[in-house]
């Protein structure tokens, strides 16, 4: 991004050289303490890695547990990951990991790991496995593929991913073999909040600088425990709290650590949360509290019009629908327009709904009516450092695929993954080879079930085939199992706008491979290689590169004043000081924590898109430069162009009556802090800690359906039910349900509590701690009751909106008993599509675009 | 001289156990047993509800070391600076297996918060040692070092200079609980009053495995079961 790649020079520039560290501490200051970050590293002198018993060396990563891309540094003594530890030089760590990155030797030694190729001997999903070569594993990948790219429709290649951190390799990868049926995982996570935030003002995320400011107002992020950007942003949360007193008020459903250890929780009925900011938004206004001259010159649209707008969404509607009270909305309100600087932050909690786009864009509202955008101690955009891709890029698949450009969500930009199992079984798409990278669909996944029933049909899908290591729900659904190096063996750029300074760090292999794993990028390579040995198709030639650091250098090649040795020694670029041990922070030359800038799209500039007063600024990135509190994009399709609530057609009437009956409430899920959704549970330090997901209830919803804590209870949706036990807490909504949706996996011996027994399958050495094993697996995964449905808008999956009834268990129920109906699930898929803007409902669900004349379905638009 | 202190800052604290885990990879504390842990515990009716943060760890009281010398050769001991360690070799060699789980059993015994324990895998001690090996290279211990709430922190209160010293001095750090016993090594900020008791604190204790198979002690809030 320009913006963002411009603001890095002025850094680089400013920094002058990249500060050099060395001699991190004298003797003398030995003992002295450090909060946290001085402990660090250390090579004392030449012999590197002065530590405990010592170790052979030191070498900086980037940490892929979950998606925040953390620096790390591995400590290596014969051979062996001994130790993992923050970065000390990357801007955004600053020398720490989390929970999950503390643990990440759990990914490498997983006693369970597949270290060599499979092909499957059984019935799809039985995991019975062979071993084979590699060379054998390739060459039948190598012949599927051929057979359908031969055939001349390569978009029956399926190319599914989820995190996927190649740097641009596995999209070069389905681009070599032509298809243009790519399916990445976002719409189970966060795009409905891209596609609002992205209509409004450019960019897909926020980078508010908590370290600076004075009030936080979250809606529905659990940043202390997950979210993005986890440990960074709860560094400088933290910091913002403890040294600037800043005050952090959290809107969840589900008293979260983050909620927890708020100054205020405001429990919000699930998909309500944009009816709060907008009446609080409208509070704001009407009390004389707005920024308006910020809203008249940098958004498009005028203060006047805005409150207008908003005098629909009082403070009592609000509490109508919501249950926060009105007062509490009032207060908050003017607090948070009082105290400046201030921000908000969001993630899946607000977006997660139908309609989750409008959701953010009413969140966004606050700090922009009160002038807190892109400020010290504000909400303010991503900064991020880019890196290119080698030459030599293949074109691409010629022919739109339906399954990644479907013609009902065309404002989906992030595609809409979840429904690709109903797609495919209506016959929309054919898929003759089905690739899956670091995605597990049939567990992770909204109607998992269905997911599980169209991957294990040999009709629907002819010829299944994972990169992964790790054999689990999805993995034993696969024909060839190709095994990727974890991620402390491979490749692959990084760059992430994790804090106020952008950054580019490396992942690079601390270790050798363990057996006959070989990083996904080489095997891309060897398949494309025996696809076209001689080149005469045209697809060898974006493949010659050496090894996978050949490749990842290349990519940094244009990286003005990086030096590829000094990089991989130090694992991040730029480095922009050194951790200062007694504030915790990077300090620069004068020895002062480093300052960020501000304000970019303020700067007047001759180009500049943004004509405020007649003068032209860098401006936002919109088409205008401007903040589009009014957005074109949103009109064409017959979607309010303004921020709206538009209540849950299924948990609400149109009078705002509720729908649900007496019994009914709301199933959402939660991520722990110990735990992503389907890598760890068989991380053992992890699972030690959280090894089961009993449902969080209400004390007085549970009273009055007669349950106590530790009860089986049946957790019944439109699709089925699960048999669960029961946490009684004080820390939920009365008419909500929350099953975190880690558990419930039958693979793994430390996820099942050595149910299994015996030795490791595939290649992998025992760890003695498997007979230490204290817990009982009790997990019970709740995707394959919750149905797909998706925001017609963004096309998130409406994840957190499921209506269930609560019971305690029937005689006969056992603990993890699943019953989900594919038919049923299929209704509601149905159901969910009448939302779309080709789907009946549209123009219900919007009086005011009655009479429109909307444009007609069309693949490909909008992707 | 030098004095090794901890001041746990509970305001700081968020609960995410990186520390946890720090402690079991760079000590290979193995299934079971735990030097540091984050306890956690909800108070409050809802909508009111609110989770507190302990940072649990051993307070380097020195009564197991006493005990040790009691009831063994006193392989159990207090460093110069503070910290108590246990001389593996003094304990176990030319021992019998019943001296030795004697002198263990007794400073086990000892530990008023449960912080001493027995390694399954080798049967003999496990305890903090605020990572001395660490500290004798100069390093902090391990779940200071990757405090993302830098929660911990961790130095030698005798030296004026040090960022322990002045925390000591500037806040109203107070002794860990139970505070009755002798010089205090490890202080807390903030820890809110109503879990200090005694009562609650047997919530703190070494999470005994039964307890959490039984379910009664939650594994979400690691607080003891029950109203």
């Amino acid at each position: 991004m320009e913006l963002t790649r411009r603001r890095f020079m002025q850094i680089g520039a400013a920094a002058g050289a990249t500060v050099a560290v060395s001699g991190l501490f004298s003797e003398t200051e030995a003992m002295e303490v450090e909060l946290g970050g001085k402990g660090v590293a250390v090579d004392k002198g030449a012999g590197i890695g002065s530590k405990g018993s010592g170790f052979d060396k030191v070498v900086p990563y980037t940490c892929l547990v979950c998606n925040i891309e953390d620096g790390g540094l591995a400590y290596i003594k014969d051979g062996r990951v001994k130790k993992l530890e923050g970065n000390d030089k990357h801007v955004s760590t600053r020398g720490r990991l989390c929970a999950k990155g503390n643990a990440g030797i759990g990914h490498v030694y997983d006693p369970d790991r597949i270290l060599y190729p499979l092909k499957r001997t059984g019935p799809r999903g039985s995991g019975q496995y062979k071993r084979i070569s590699w060379d054998e594993a390739i060459s039948e990948v190598a012949a599927n593929l051929k057979k359908v790219i031969d055939s001349g429709h390569p978009n029956e290649i399926m190319v599914h991913w989820g995190r996927d951190r190649s740097g641009g390799a596995y999209g070069r990868f389905m681009k070599t073999l032509g298809t243009s049926t790519g399916i990445n995982h976002t719409s189970t996570c966060e795009s409905s909040k891209k596609i609002g935030m992205e209509h409004t003002w450019g960019p897909d995320i926020e980078t508010p600088d908590f370290a600076n400011t004075k009030y936080i107002l979250n809606f529905g992020s659990n940043i202390l425990e997950a979210a993005y950007f986890h440990n960074p942003y709860a560094q400088r949360v933290v910091e913002g709290r403890a040294e600037g007193h800043a005050k952090l008020v959290t809107v969840d459903c589900r008293l979260s650590n983050t909620a927890g250890r708020s100054d205020e929780w405001l429990s919000v009925f699930p998909g309500t949360d944009a009816v709060v900011a907008l009446a609080m938004a409208n509070v704001i206004m009407s009390e004389g509290l707005a920024d308006t001259e910020f809203i008249n010159n940098w958004t498009n649209y005028p203060a006047d019009k805005l409150a207008a707008h908003l005098k629909q969404y009082t403070p009592e509607m609000a509490e109508k629908y919501s249950g926060v009270p009105a007062a509490d909305i009032r207060r908050i309100a003017i607090e948070f327009a009082s105290v400046k600087p201030a921000t908000v932050y969001t993630y899946r909690g607000p977006s997660k709904h139908l309609y989750g786009s409008y959701a953010e864009r009413c969140v966004m509202l606050l700090p922009i009516i009160t002038g807190n955008v892109e400020k010290k101690g504000g909400y303010n955009l991503p900064r991020g450092m880019g890196y290119g891709q080698p030459g030599d890029g293949p074109k691409g698949g010629s022919e739109p695929s339906f399954l990644s450009s479907h013609p009902d969500y065309p404002l989906a930009g992030h595609k809409v993954s979840h429904l690709v199992p109903f797609w495919i079984k209506e016959g929309k798409q054919k898929v003759s080879v089905y690739i899956n990278y670091m995605t597990a669909p049939a567990y992770t996944y909204p109607a998992a079930s269905v997911w599980r029933e169209v991957l294990s049909d040999e009709n629907l899908f002819k010829f299944n085939v994972t990169f992964s290591n790790q054999m689990n729900e999805n993995t034993a659904l696969m024909d060839i199992i190709l095994p990727d190096g974890s991620y402390l063996e491979r490749w692959d750029p990084e760059s992430m706008p994790s804090s106020a300074w952008p950054w580019v760090g490396i992942r690079q292999p601390v270790i050798k491979p363990l057996g006959e794993a070989i990083e996904v990028r080489g095997v891309f390579q060897k398949i494309i290689h025996k696809i076209d040995p001689d080149g005469s198709k045209g697809m060898k030639k974006s493949w010659n590169f050496k090894d996978g650091e050949d490749y990842v250098k290349q990519q940094f090649a244009g990286v003005k004043g990086l030096d590829w040795d000094k990089f991989k020694k130090d694992g991040v670029f730029p480095i922009y000081g050194k951790l200062d041990p007694a504030t915790g922070k990077i300090a620069g030359k004068d020895g002062k924590p480093i300052t960020a800038q501000f304000g970019d799209p303020y700067k007047e500039t001759s180009d500049g898109k943004a004509n405020v007063g007649g003068k032209k600024y860098a401006g936002f990135g919109t088409g205008d430069g401007k903040i589009n509190i009014y957005a074109e994009g949103y009109k064409k399709y017959g979607f309010n162009p303004l921020p709206v609530f538009k209540a849950n057609p299924l948990h609400w009437n149109m009078d705002g009556s509720s729908k649900l009956s007496g019994d009914q409430m709301i199933l959402t899920t939660f991520k722990w802090n110990v735990h992503v959704q389907s890598r760890t549970p068989n991380v053992k330090w992890l699972t030690e800690m959280v090894h089961s997901n009993p449902a969080w209830l209400n004390a007085g919803t549970a009273a009055k359906l007669g349950v106590k804590n530790g009860d089986l209870i049946r957790i019944t949706s439109g699709v089925g039910y699960i048999v669960t036990k029961v946490r009684v807490t004080e820390g939920i909504h009365p008419m909500v349900i929350a099953v975190s949706n880690t558990f419930g996996t039958k693979f793994g011996r430390f996820a099942t509590a050595n149910k299994m027994g015996g030795e490791g399958q595939f290649g992998a050495g025992d760890d003695p701690d498997l007979k230490n094993i204290w817990w009982k697996s009790e997990g019970v995964n709740p995707n394959y009751i919750i149905p797909a449905m998706a925001d017609p808008i963004g096309g998130s999956a409406s994840w957190y909106d499921t209506v269930v009834t609560v019971t305690r268990a029937q005689s006969g129920d056992n603990l993890g008993d699943t019953k989900a109906d594919s038919a049923k699930h299929f209704d509601l898929y149905k159901e969910g599509m009448r939302y779309a803007y080709t789907g009946d409902k549209h123009l219900e669900m919007h009086p005011e675009s009655k009479g429109m004349s909307l444009p007609k379905p069309e693949m490909g638009k909008g992707h | 001289m030098a004095r090794m202190t901890f001041v746990m800052d509970a305001t700081r604290c968020i609960g995410c156990q990186a520390c946890t885990v720090a402690c079991k990879a760079e000590n290979d504390v193995p299934l079971g047993v735990w030097r540091t842990q984050i306890r956690a515990k909800e108070t409050g009716k809802y909508p009111n509800a609110r989770r507190h943060f302990y940072q649990w760890i051993c307070a380097q009281c020195g009564n197991c070391a006493e005990a040790s010398s009691n009831n063994g050769v006193g392989a159990v001991s207090r460093r110069p600076d503070g910290i108590v360690v246990v001389d593996y070799e003094k304990l176990t060699k030319g021992r019998s297996k019943k001296q030795i789980d004697t002198e263990v059993d007794a400073a086990i015994e000892a530990c008023p918060i449960g912080a001493f324990s027995r390694n399954p895998l080798t049967g003999l001690p496990e305890k903090c040692t605020q990572c001395a090996h660490r500290v004798d290279q100069g390093l902090v211990p391990a779940c200071a070092q990757t405090c993302i709430g830098r929660a911990r922190i961790y130095g030698d209160a005798d030296n004026p200079k040090s960022e322990v010293a002045r925390v000591l001095a500037t806040s109203d750090a107070r002794p860990a609980p139970p505070n009755d016993c002798g010089d205090p090594y490890v202080f807390y900020i903030g820890l809110d009053g109503r879990l200090v008791d005694r009562g609650a604190l047997e919530g703190f204790a070494q999470v005994k495995t039964e307890d959490l198979v039984s379910g009664k002690i939650n594994q979400v809030t690691n607080s003891l079961g029950g109203k």
